[in-house]
């Protein structure tokens, strides 16, 4: 099938203006993507006990991803065997089963099937209509990863850790700071008027919007850095399935960097004992810190470190947000604050009202951001932007060689490939990704 | 009589209220269900009862909505 746009600028990197508001290429994203790709739904922290229950969607499908009593995580399909009424309603709870409110059969916080009212007199009973092996239907495949809940819609998919691939490897900056790990907070959940790429994109990769969208909070003295113009000395890498930004420290020792950003020691002490030598590196010895980041197809993470009293202080707080499509000109953004699960009582607290300051509903880089991607994308849904190839080249010259090399492992000790400076890398890499799955047809 | 502490627990099926009732020579716990008016008051042997069953015995009380799991004997 011929795709609905210039698949082959996709890979040039001029990327046809009305793939951010088209209801064809939503179409074969939910068709070719997000049935076949990992989704983030939630962290095992949500539900801590047996019976902790949390709804989340992908897409238009809705589960409900519980432990069970055997303390078995699972994620099932949210609608009823019977005439598919959404067995949970609330978005979370603690019960050891569930109840259809239409005709009141109930499961067991496993999925199975465990009663259905007048069984006897309006099935014959067991031996009319056997409860046995009936099942909530099980979402095809899931895995965890640091305690990340994904699923996929694919029981074919590859392992997690597989599709992650060197993307783990930033992916525990952070989630896993202890061997704890973190606890969630959220999420808060609302929609914007924007397609769920561009916010992934953002993420990834965009720190050449920074010094001109996010002037206010640098004005204001969010930041203790005075000019954001700082972000071209970071360097954005990718690595397996996700990429991501960094910023450049300034010199010090491991310590004196993680320190800089408002880690206490003790946090500091644990960090050195829980991640790998190549990990310490990239902070230590080759002094990049990790900032936003994105895993494909739309699970964003982000790790910033504000002022958050009447002082020079600053103190880090993580982010975690899916980019939930509603349709092609909406988004439902779910953001969750990460924390270390092991990291003192107030350092959680203060790190939470960082994370209050800059992103969520309310956060003031969140109120810069969306008013730029909600404009892209009405404008995307136009006549004239299908005659629009947005372009996303940055860092390449015009016979393709990158504009600067990729840094040598002596100076950036992950894995991937990493550059210093602005450019398009990981928005080319996430949209080439992209694109190998609408171009997969997917198999009767 | 001094007032005994109410206990109100709910999630999106159920709502239920448990509180003590003493009698001359005893307590009972009684649990309520105010929406449906439904109440049993148990004694403390019966809630220990409680304690030895595994969630199949409520999986089967809950599969039969608002009947007792089992009928009485015949007098």
């Amino acid at each position: 099938m011929q795709l609905p746009f210039d698949a082959a600028a996709v890979r040039r990197g001029m990327i046809p203006a009305h793939i951010y508001n088209d209801a064809e290429v939503f179409a074969l994203e939910r068709e070719r993507l997000f049935s076949r790709a990992w989704v983030f739904v939630g962290h095992v922290s949500e539900i801590p006990d047996p019976g902790d229950y949390v709804v989340r969607q992908v897409l238009a499908d809705s589960f409900i991803v519980a432990r069970g009593e055997d303390g078995e995580v699972r994620a099932m399909f949210n609608m009823c065997l019977h005439r598919g009424m959404q067995v949970c309603r609330a978005e979370m709870g603690n019960a050891s089963h569930f109840r259809c409110p239409y005709h009141g059969w109930s499961y067991r916080n496993d999925g199975r099937l465990a009663g259905l009212p007048f069984h006897r007199d309006a099935y014959g009973g067991e031996e009319g209509f056997p409860r046995q092996g009936r099942t909530l239907l099980p979402a095809p495949a899931l895995d965890t990863y640091n305690g990340l809940i994904f699923i996929s819609l694919d029981e074919d998919a590859p392992p997690l850790r597989a599709y992650l691939g060197d993307f783990a490897f930033y992916l525990d900056y952070y989630t896993r700071q202890s061997p704890t790990g973190i606890e969630l907070s959220g999420p808060q959940r609302w929609r914007i008027k924007a397609n769920w790429k561009i916010g992934a994109e953002n993420f990834a990769g965009d720190m050449y919007h920074t010094p001109h969208t996010h002037t206010s909070v640098v004005e204001i003295g969010l930041f203790r850095e005075p000019k954001a113009e700082k972000r071209k000395d970071g360097a954005t890498y990718w690595a397996g399935n996700g990429g991501g930004t960094t910023y450049k420290l300034p010199p010090g020792s491991l310590e004196e960097r993680l320190s800089h950003v408002g880690y206490p020691d003790p946090m500091i002490e644990t960090m050195k004992k829980t991640w790998s030598r190549g990990q310490l590196d990239v902070v230590g010895r080759d002094g990049f810190m990790v900032s936003a980041a994105s895993l494909f197809p739309n699970l964003s993470l982000v790790h910033n470190w504000p002022r958050v009293e009447e002082s020079d202080d600053v103190l880090p707080f993580i982010s975690i947000r899916t980019w939930q499509p509603i349709g092609p000109d909406e988004t439902e953004v779910l953001s969750w604050f990460a924390v270390d699960a092991g990291a003192p009582e107030d350092f959680k607290a203060l790190s939470y009202k960082a994370y209050l300051m800059c992103f969520g509903s309310t956060g003031m880089f969140e109120q810069d951001d969306v008013e730029n991607w909600v404009s892209l994308t009405h404008t995307a849904g136009g006549s004239m932007a299908r005659r629009l190839q947005l372009n996303s080249r940055m860092g390449l010259r015009p016979d393709d060689t990158p504009l600067v090399p990729a840094l040598p492992p002596e100076e950036f000790a992950g894995p991937g490939e990493a550059r210093v400076g602005y450019g398009e890398y990981n928005q080319r890499h996430l949209l080439n990704r992209w694109l190998d799955h609408l171009e997969r047809e997917v198999s009767a | 009589m001094s007032e005994e502490p109410v206990i109100e627990l709910g999630n999106e099926f159920a709502e239920i209220r448990v509180s003590l009732i003493r009698t001359r020579n005893g307590a009972r716990l009684l649990v309520e269900s105010p929406k449906s008016g439904h109440r049993v008051a148990l004694c403390p042997f019966e809630v220990e009862a409680l304690t030895w069953q595994n969630t199949a015995t409520f999986s089967a009380m809950i599969g039969k909505p608002g009947q007792p799991l089992i009928e009485e004997d015949p007098a």
